[in-house]
């Protein structure tokens, strides 16, 4: 009985003591941290910076200390990297984040501001900055930081450091990680004197084909210093693996390639076929069609950007309908001004459609100014995905892909599978029968019109995630999308559809033979040959004319 | 009599349309009194129509101060403007008619060389002074043309020493891909000329053009990405990309993952408007050489730049106020130093001008004191190389000490 009391009152005695000793002990360590992080930072400013230096104690300091103090570092680099950081007059380090002017060493706000620039790193600074904040990056608890910052770490091999590296590896639970980190350390190795450690760094490297290693497997051959047999064996057999990845790796990228530029001309020239193809209609104002979805394109973004903030990767999908009917809505405006009157009447068609093309383009011109209009891309379109070394898909590719599908499907539903695409189909080929039937010409045209034009906007819509906006962005596709159209035959989708594919595809592969100018001649002397041979087009559809 | 009445109004409206800034010329020049005509020669349609209304509007200002402070030898300054709409034949047709009908005293103009090539013909047949006011690629001497920016042997292969110096990263592999035209394909000769002496094997460059208005750069991108892999060292992109084609670059380098860390871009036509609508935080560090980046800090930028930004809002322009680039600094050097040189010549004579602007040195918002070479009628400018930053601009990695003295005939070109 008496000694728990004893200890009790012990404990009443020595509480605040204790709590009052942690408190001291936590403000000490907040100043030792002060210092520590003022020499961590010290020779970034000043006459003979050493910024190569701090970066080399900034991982140093990560790796030993707490995560505050990790995150302060991450802060300095994030500071480096987007240019925040300023070096005042009295040499000392500030981060400027917009609205303020922080201290570096205490994040806290300084009264006195610097209007000095930027500190601007030289090249070298910057791939060390790169390979430093990788490095603290490995730190982070969110896996995928912790996933990219490997991917960084293997770029840069040669200049990691190896130690802080093997640390982190011991600790580091995610597999995936754990292997990105270990090629990197096997990049290294091939460098080692132990033929165990080549042999081992010669498999690993093997195993991740990319040009980077076929290139670190070249050079180990290439040194004069390389006289073991069984080394160069290995090196040679992982080189010949390297090389058949590659190719393969290679060819899907320019089908990959094709495709995606297949999907630009099938979406610019489908508004056409339908226009050009079933109605007849030379209409050079077809590109300004596609410039106006781009426009409405932005016109929703800057909406949805002050509206409706939540929702603003939305943005394209919402364009998309709105596009399509501003512009159909156009395209029936000028059939009913201008194409009506003249319809078989080609030459008057195609100066009256030119005149509207300028004078749609000065319009936009006077409304949003010839400058490129700024565009935030979707998170989701931004960047790409490597689906295996050497081949990366950008996401905005896939989905002109995708959307390109989707609006030939349901172009082609429409004109084969509806009662108003039968309408279309029985005015284009025999206008006269139709009427007399009792087919309502003049309002079909109009809608068909429209439909071209609508198709047209939703070009706009994608290009504006390919393409820069601006208002003669129209002209250079709408030579492209006659060549399409002519090519697959007036009057036919599938054809139209077909020719797309055939001059992405061979512009594609014979750009990396012969460069792009090449490329675009041949694909035009192709198409002389074959409209030469085949004057109505790869694909004609029956007509009774 | 319908349709053709509905023709003859669209045809009518179509030209007017087109050459609307041109008639209201016309008009203002009757009602001023005998004013000194300055003719612009900017696109501002088609492909270069983003870049040239940028200078035909820096001139138009510039015109306004030198009106305001008395115009130049007791006359009102007025610039006529023209609409070559991108169109390089266009340029030389546009020019003739400012000097025989407009009776210019000069003109300012041109961006692309091959405009600037189409319209030489026409300044020197006719005696005339053009002020132009690009980076090009030099091998050309003409008493008819003010050449306002640096040859490339005094901008461009600065930067390139430096790219191959230790702080610069050590370059040793050169991958240049340019616009199919003149000025990319001189930039690059010279370039090869030049790492010729710097030991730089043939096997380390590659050489690429696209044509003009490229927008598909996937299969380019992947060829770099694999370039600087290859062995041999450190790889950088020499690009002479113009116009539309830059921002479309960019944009698939950044989807492609390329960083400026692994493998920098030096833009030698990259201006901060080819950044506008584009995120530049993955583009941080690729780099840019010019006469002047609009970060530089002394009171005539400043001035210059408040000036601009002003005048943008007064005047409800479509630009962006708080942008200006190099070549709009020169326009507005070039036009100053006229004006500093008719009035000092009290002629706008083209012998007289040229004449008294030999030697004359300009106030430059870079923060030099530009001077004009009394022999190649060059400016000497200073030097700068800029690296992208996550606002859409460019900071100033690197500037030359003082002007440096042009050399219009590159020693590194041969036959």
């Amino acid at each position: 009985m008496k000694r728990p009391t004893m200890l009790r009152v012990l404990a009443w005695l020595m509480g605040p003591l204790i709590l009052f000793s942690i408190f001291c002990m936590s403000a000490s360590a907040q100043s030792v941290s002060i210092e520590h992080r003022t020499v961590v930072l010290s020779g970034l400013c000043g006459d003979g910076a050493t910024p190569g230096l701090v970066l080399t104690r900034l991982v140093t300091h990560a790796l030993s200390n707490n995560e505050k103090e990790q995150v302060w570092v991450r802060r300095i680099i994030t500071a480096l990297k987007e240019g925040q950081l300023i070096c005042n007059d009295s040499d000392q380090a500030l981060i400027n984040d917009g609205r303020s002017q922080l201290n570096a060493i205490t994040l806290e706000a300084v009264l006195q501001k610097s209007s000095n620039p930027p500190y601007v790193p030289s090249m070298v600074i910057m791939r060390k900055v790169a390979i430093t904040s990788a490095e603290v990056n490995l730190f982070s608890s969110d896996q995928s930081v912790r996933r990219e910052a490997a991917e960084q770490i293997d770029k840069f091999y040669s200049l990691l450091d190896a130690s802080v590296i093997t640390q982190i590896l011991k600790n580091e639970p995610d597999s995936e990680v754990r292997s990105m980190l270990t090629l990197a350390l096997a990049k290294r190795g091939l460098k080692s004197s132990d033929k165990k450690d080549q042999l081992a760094a010669i498999l690993a490297v093997s195993q991740s084909p990319s040009q980077a290693s076929r290139t670190l497997l070249s050079n180990l051959l290439g040194d004069k210093n390389l006289t073991d047999p069984e080394l160069k064996l290995a090196s040679q057999t992982a080189i010949r693996h390297i090389d058949q990845w590659l190719l393969f790796a290679n060819i899907c990228s320019i089908l990959f390639s094709g495709l995606s530029y297949a999907s630009i001309l099938l979406l610019t020239a489908l508004g056409l076929s339908v226009i050009f193809g079933l109605m007849g209609v030379i209409n050079l104002a077809h590109g300004e069609f596609i410039t106006i979805g781009a426009y409405s394109t932005f016109i929703v973004e800057q909406l949805m950007k002050s509206y409706a903030p939540a929702y603003f990767d939305a943005y394209i999908f919402v364009a998309i309908p709105i596009a399509f009917c501003v512009c159909a809505i156009f395209g029936m405006v000028l059939e009913y001004c201008v194409i009506r009157f003249l319809y078989r009447r080609p030459l008057e068609t195609l100066l009256a459609t030119w005149a509207v093309s300028l004078a749609m383009i000065k319009s936009i011109q006077l409304l949003f100014g010839s400058q490129n209009v700024e565009f935030i891309n979707p998170a989701f379109l931004n960047g790409g995905v490597q689906v295996f070394a050497g081949f990366v898909v950008t996401y905005n590719r896939v989905f002109a892909i995708i959307l390109a599908l989707l609006i030939f499907t349901a172009t082609l539903l429409i004109i084969r599978h509806t009662r108003f695409g039968l309408l279309i189909r029985a005015t284009t080929q025999l206008r006269d029968t139709a009427r007399s039937l009792g087919v309502p010409a003049e309002r079909i045209d109009r809608i068909s019109f429209g439909l071209g034009a609508g198709l047209a906007g939703l070009a706009g819509v994608v290009l504006t995630q390919i393409a820069s906006v601006n208002p003669s962005m129209g002209t250079s596709f709408v030579i492209d999308a006659f060549m399409v159209v002519v090519l697959g035959g007036a009057g036919s989708l599938i054809g139209t559809a077909v020719s797309s594919l055939a001059l992405g595809e061979i512009n594609q592969w014979i750009e990396p033979l012969y460069g792009s100018v090449t490329a675009k001649v041949a694909v035009l002397i192709i198409i002389v040959l074959i409209i030469q041979r085949r004057p109505q087009g790869l694909f004609t559809s029956k007509t009774r004319t | 009599m319908k349709r053709r009445n509905f023709l003859s109004i669209a045809g009518a409206g179509a030209v007017v349309a087109s050459s609307s800034s041109l008639s209201m010329s016309v008009f203002a020049a009757e009602s001023a009194t005998d004013p000194i005509k300055i003719g612009l020669l900017f696109s501002q349609s088609g492909t270069m129509a983003n870049n040239e209304s940028l200078l035909k509007d820096t001139a138009l200002m510039t015109i306004d101060q030198i009106n305001a402070k008395g115009g130049v030898l007791g006359k009102k300054v007025q610039g006529v403007v023209v609409d070559p709409a991108s169109d390089w034949p266009m340029y030389a047709q546009l020019g003739k008619q400012l000097i025989q009908q407009d009776k210019v005293a000069a003109m300012f103009g041109c961006w692309t060389s091959v405009s600037r090539k189409s319209v030489l013909p026409v300044v020197e047949s006719q005696d005339s002074l053009l002020f132009y006011p690009l980076h090009f690629e030099g091998e050309e001497q003409s008493k008819n043309v003010v050449y306002l920016n640096s040859p490339p042997s005094s901008s461009v292969l600065p930067a390139i020493e430096y790219l191959m110096g230790e702080q610069g990263g050590d370059a040793k592999r050169f991958f240049m891909l340019g616009s199919d035209y003149v000025w990319p394909r001189t930039i690059n000769k010279m370039l090869k000329g030049y790492l010729k002496t710097k030991n730089i094997p043939d096997s380390a460059l590659r050489e690429q053009y696209v044509p003009f208005g490229h927008s598909n750069f996937q299969t380019i991108i992947r060829e770099i990405k694999e370039f600087a892999a290859q062995p041999g060292g450190q790889a950088i992109v020499v690009l002479t990309v113009v116009g539309d084609s830059i921002p479309a670059l960019f944009k698939e380098a950044i989807n492609q993952g390329v960083r400026a860390s692994e493998i920098p871009i030096l833009g030698l036509d990259v201006v901060d408007s080819d950044l506008e609508g584009l995120d530049t935080k993955p583009l941080v560090g690729h780099l840019s050489c010019w006469c002047y980046f609009q970060n530089v800090e002394n009171p005539l930028n400043q001035k210059f730049k408040a000036d601009w930004a002003s005048y943008v809002t007064t005047n409800k322009l479509k630009h962006r106020p708080d942008m200006v680039i190099d070549p709009m600094v020169s326009t507005y050097i070039g036009l100053n130093l006229w004006a500093q040189a008719a009035t000092k010549a009290k002629s706008t004579q083209t012998a007289a001008v040229r004449e008294a602007m030999a030697g004359m040195e300009v106030a430059d918002p870079a923060g030099y004191t530009a001077k004009m070479d009394p022999t190649s009628q060059y400016l000497w400018r200073g030097d700068m190389i800029g690296s992208i930053n996550a606002k859409q601009g460019f900071d100033i990695l690197w500037k030359s000490k003082d002007i440096v003295k042009p050399i219009p005939f590159s020693p590194y070109i041969t036959g």
